[in-house]
């Protein structure tokens, strides 16, 4: 049915290499050629083939000497240095003259420098790089003479600030040349329409699917010593050094501690396995080695969190471990494609619940991939303060008037609906800092032309600019380094809280010592002796999606609970007879006295950003009502306020706060207002990250009393706006607090500690609910 | 809440304001350290678009303080002004505002290191001094090294403040150094930042008879140091 033609040269090619094209290939190679649309949508499974199909075109056009060039534009850097050296070689055996260049914050300056020069055929690239290119207009030359844009991994950027950003950046360049043509790749998802739109600007798009799905076993082990709390893997040690001896795998888990304990936990117990570790802590240089060991066999198992679920191809892996709750099936699906990563054979991994919660999870994230209920992505307006960074850049392009560009900003999907008022209110705000008060001429970082167009004020500026671009606020910024120097790689400024001189703490799979403690540096020596004292740091833990909770929820509506096996059974069995199980629109509230007061739970089953922010309401609302909690404990699934002594608190109280108090919440008024506002306040420009005049790294001001001053004196200033607009976004993206208002509950008093609520108390280390000062 | 805690040094009876500031009964006066008038223009002018009302913010804070210990006579410890061109860059309001403050109590500026060579400093009112001796208080912007054994001495310039750090997280709060000849009062300015009286600045004041009156939220609490 597909018949399409191929160069010889290409037949050849494929065939010496084993390969034959997939119909979704053939079928886009074919619509390529025919020229009638100028934007394509790639959907397939992980381990298809995407990427290389993305450059098919490219290679025809060159076998068949007709000169074309591509730029592609990956959301991992990882994948780019991996993909250099594939794309060579194919080059290199379709014996073409083809260069392939790279561009990224890793190349020199002298190595760009040529390129703006002698611009290569194939350039790779990522979004930041991209965005900073359109600041030059000698760059210019390259976008006009570029054929093909290609964006990869659409999905993994789409509804984040990076993906605004990219829009944006597309936007210029389709302004320089009106002719390129456009395509992306994504996975598979629900919603592709979101997808074919973003990629459209303005004109039709044509979706390319790949029928033929990606065949994928998901199995949980269940032990029977599976614990009740916690998230340690030391009952399943046996059984995963059973599957790893062996066989090629990865263990995917949730966050750097995890990955950290196992790896140390795997090691002390069998001595001679042959393992690595790999997570985004990491300096780069330590990641490369455990690749390059993991591709010449050095070691055969590497214990990994999300870093690795994407980009490198790692050929020949057996199996994947998913160690812990999975929080979304996409994940899920991405990590398990990881494992025999070509297109005709299975895949397969291991599901290991570190808990009976997280069983459940597995459970219902089993459902969902067998009935083929993919995460949707939830659309979502670009945000307006990577416009306003934005605009700061191509200001040093070239002076831009103001109509010209919001009809250029208007053609891309995220800012489709930016009203006039908006954009003319954002440029006021980067021309002079928008405020109310007269005398601000200082402020201004554009300078308005007697023709009206805005061009950037001065060269300092200008650097300025450039130096703080970029969307991705990177909280880890302390570096662990050793004596001699060496950076093992960097860790978030939280966790110098939890740590003092001396202390050991384990990381890159080592034990160390902590030295001294440097303004973001950690100095610290290996230490051989085995230290039970972990202090251990957080981060990259994911949000549990939607869908996944609804899921569970529901597969606990069986009576019964016949499906599960027996300890499962147990312990939701004895949850049912003490107190009740919740249901999808019907959380559970407990209330019952614990040692020398009262706990009241919260089953919500809505993820750990809901449960926090309900936390935080909560307890400001009791504090109103002079009720004062004393401590709390939250995960994914329940929160918990203990008090001291008894508490009067009726259903009613919470119904009122629920249904009522929770509607009136000024959002602003939060200290996740007061993060968000940090992040707006860095992209926007309010402040700099990196001042060539101090050439310190640290803020001048703290943004929490930029915030404070901008309520009080100017509570209407475009950033707040944009700060209220992105909390909204951020609950709509990364919570499922919007679904609060049509929540009912059970509530439940009980004698004693019940079923569900005993393994968080366990678990958790509580916190402190009110400042102590 | 908790608005001040009273102490005894020498013969008179001084409140620590959670604003920062401290009043001495007996002579009723306040004494505030760094305020700062003017930063955010002058950082508005190297690239940062932050807000320009803490001047705004500053005198807000002073009148409210003023009408709380009515005092007769206000002493600031230098760094009054953030750069040369701060009275220069003020606005005809906020001088206005200034000047009521200055004419209604005795206003004695003790200069900093960042008041030097002030422009228009006539638009002004108060008096200017490097240092001021009041009996057997004395007044400086920087903490002398000898102080003479009979006066008691308060001096600003360090902007204290101290980290506490509970369940992993840190909060930072100014606060007052104290000990038995000195004071160091926290920084008044709005937008002036603070040093950690752990980092290496407070290294050679810091002894063993220095204690910390540290400003939270709701409470005023003194601590040790060492």
């Amino acid at each position: 049915m597909n018949k399409i033609n191929l160069p010889d040269k290409f037949h050849f090619f494929l065939k010496k290499r084993g390969w034959t094209l997939f119909n979704y290939q053939k079928d886009f190679i074919e619509e390529v050629q025919n020229n009638v649309f100028k934007r394509y949508l790639i959907s397939s499974d992980t381990g298809t083939g995407k990427t290389i199909t993305l450059f098919l075109p490219l290679l025809i056009d060159h076998l068949e000497k007709k000169k074309s060039k591509i730029i592609y534009i990956s959301p991992l850097k990882s994948i780019i240095s991996d993909l250099f050296e594939n794309l060579n070689k194919i080059v290199s055996d379709l014996n073409i003259k083809i260069r392939v260049g790279k561009r990224t914050g890793d190349d020199s300056y002298i190595y760009k420098k040529k390129q703006i020069e002698n611009p290569e055929e194939i350039l790779l690239t990522t979004p930041e790089s991209l965005a900073l290119m359109i600041t030059r207009k000698e760059v210019d030359h390259i976008f006009k003479s570029t054929t093909y844009l290609a964006i990869d991994e659409l999905n993994e950027i789409i509804n984040t600030k990076r993906g605004d950003q990219l829009a944006l950046a597309i936007s210029q360049i389709i302004n320089v040349n009106k002719k390129i043509r456009i395509f992306a790749s994504s996975t598979n998802i629900q919603n592709f329409k979101y997808l074919s739109n973003w990629v459209s600007f303005k004109k039709k798009t044509k979706i390319i699917t790949n029928k033929l799905l990606k065949k994928i076993k998901v199995d949980i082990l269940v032990l029977k010593n599976m614990p009740d709390y916690g998230h340690s893997v030391d009952h399943a040690l046996g059984e995963i050094y059973d599957i790893i001896k062996n066989k090629k795998t990865i263990i995917f888990v949730n966050t750097r501690a995890q990955c950290e304990i196992l790896y140390k936990n795997l090691f002390l117990v069998y001595p001679d396995l042959k393992i690595g570790i790999y997570h985004g802590s990491l300096s780069k240089n330590i990641r490369m080695e455990t690749e390059k060991k993991f591709k010449v066999s050095d070691i055969n198992c590497v214990v990994s969190t999300s870093s690795l679920e994407m980009g490198i191809d790692w050929k020949n892996i057996d199996k994947i471990i998913n160690i812990g709750a999975p929080k979304s099936v996409n994940k899920i699906i991405q990590r398990t494609g990881r494992s025999n990563h070509q297109y005709n054979s299975i895949s397969e991994s291991l599901l290991i619940p570190t808990n009976k919660f997280e069983y459940l999870e597995c459970v219902a994230l089993k459902q969902l991939i067998f009935s083929k209920k993919y995460d949707r992505i939830l659309e979502k307006n670009g945000a307006k303060d990577v416009l306003c960074q934005h605009l700061l850049l191509i200001s040093c392009h070239s002076s831009f008037s103001e109509d010209k560009i919001y009809e250029i900003v208007k053609s891309t999907f995220p800012y489709k609906s930016l009203s006039k008022e908006d954009f003319h209110e954002i440029l006021s705000f980067i021309h002079h800092g928008g405020y109310a008060l007269q005398n601000c001429k200082d402020i201004k970082k554009l300078k308005k032309l007697n023709n009206g167009k805005f061009v950037i004020k001065d060269e300092h500026s200008k650097r300025n600019i450039l130096m703080n671009a970029g969307t991705i606020i990177d909280s880890s910024n302390i570096k662990i380094k050793t004596l001699k120097g060496k950076v093992l790689g960097t860790v978030e400024e939280s966790f110098l809280n939890s740590i003092k001189e001396k202390d050991t703490f384990i990381f890159a799979g080592l034990t160390l010592v902590c030295l001294k403690i440097k303004n973001d540096e950690i100095i610290v020596i290996s230490k051989t002796k085995k230290s039970k004292k972990v202090p251990v740091y957080w981060g990259g833990s994911m949000p549990l999606k939607s869908n996944l909770s609804e899921e569970i929820l529901r597969i606990l509506q069986d009576k019964k609970f016949s499906k599960f096996p027996h300890e499962i059974r147990k312990f939701l069995l004895k949850q049912k007879k003490m107190s009740e199980i919740p249901t999808k629109n019907k959380i559970l509230i407990e209330k019952f006295p614990y040692q020398s007061g009262e706990y009241i739970f919260f089953h919500t089953f809505l993820g750990r950003e809901t449960n926090q922010t309900l936390t935080n309401f909560l307890i400001d609302y009791l504090n109103k009502k002079k009720i004062f909690t004393i401590n709390y404990i939250l995960n994914d699934y329940s929160f918990g306020l203990f008090f001291n002594g008894k508490i009067n608190i009726q259903k009613e109280d919470l119904k009122f706060f629920f249904k009522k108090e929770f509607n009136n919440v000024n959002f602003l008024n939060t200290a996740l207002a007061k993060r968000i506002f940090k992040e707006i306040a860095l992209i926007s420009g309010l402040v700099l990250k990196n001042n060539i005049y101090t050439k310190t790294r640290k803020n001048f001001i703290n943004c929490d009393l930029i915030f404070d001053t901008l309520m009080k004196y100017e509570p209407n200033h475009i950033i707040l706006k944009i700060t209220a607009e992105e909390i909204n976004n951020y609950f709509i993206q990364s919570s499922q607090i919007y679904k609060i208002k049509n929540l009912n509950f059970f509530f439940k008093r009980l004698s004693e500690v019940s079923e569900f609520s005993k393994s968080l108390i366990m678990e958790k280390e509580k916190t402190k609910a009110n400042e102590i000062l | 809440m908790q608005n001040n805690l009273k102490k005894k040094i020498l013969n008179y009876d001084i409140y620590f304001d959670k604003t920062g500031v401290l009043f001495i009964e007996q002579t009723k006066t306040i004494v505030l350290a760094d305020l700062h008038f003017g930063k955010a223009k002058s950082l508005n002018l190297s690239g940062f678009q932050i807000p320009p009302y803490d001047i705004k913010e500053t005198l807000y804070k002073l009148k409210k303080v003023i009408e709380i210990y009515k005092p007769s006579r206000i002493i600031t410890l230098g760094d009054n002004f953030h750069d040369k061109f701060s009275i220069l860059n003020m606005n005809n309001q906020e001088i206005i505002e200034l000047n009521k403050i200055t004419e209604t109590v005795d206003f004695k500026w003790v200069t900093g290191n960042h008041d030097k060579k002030l422009f228009s400093k006539d638009k002004i009112g108060g008096k200017f001094f490097n240092s001021f001796q009041d009996n057997d208080l004395s007044f400086k912007h920087i903490k002398s090294k000898n102080n003479s054994k009979d006066s008691f001495e308060f001096s600003g310039h360090f902007h204290p403040k101290t980290i506490i750090k509970i369940n992993n997280s840190s909060y930072s709060y100014k606060c007052f150094v104290v000990s038995r000849d000195f004071c160091i009062l926290p920084s008044f300015g709005h937008f002036t930042g603070g040093i950690d009286v752990k980092s290496k600045v407070f290294s050679d004041i810091i002894d063993e008879n220095t204690f910390l009156i540290i400003l939270g939220k709701t409470k005023i609490a003194q601590q040790k140091v060492i």
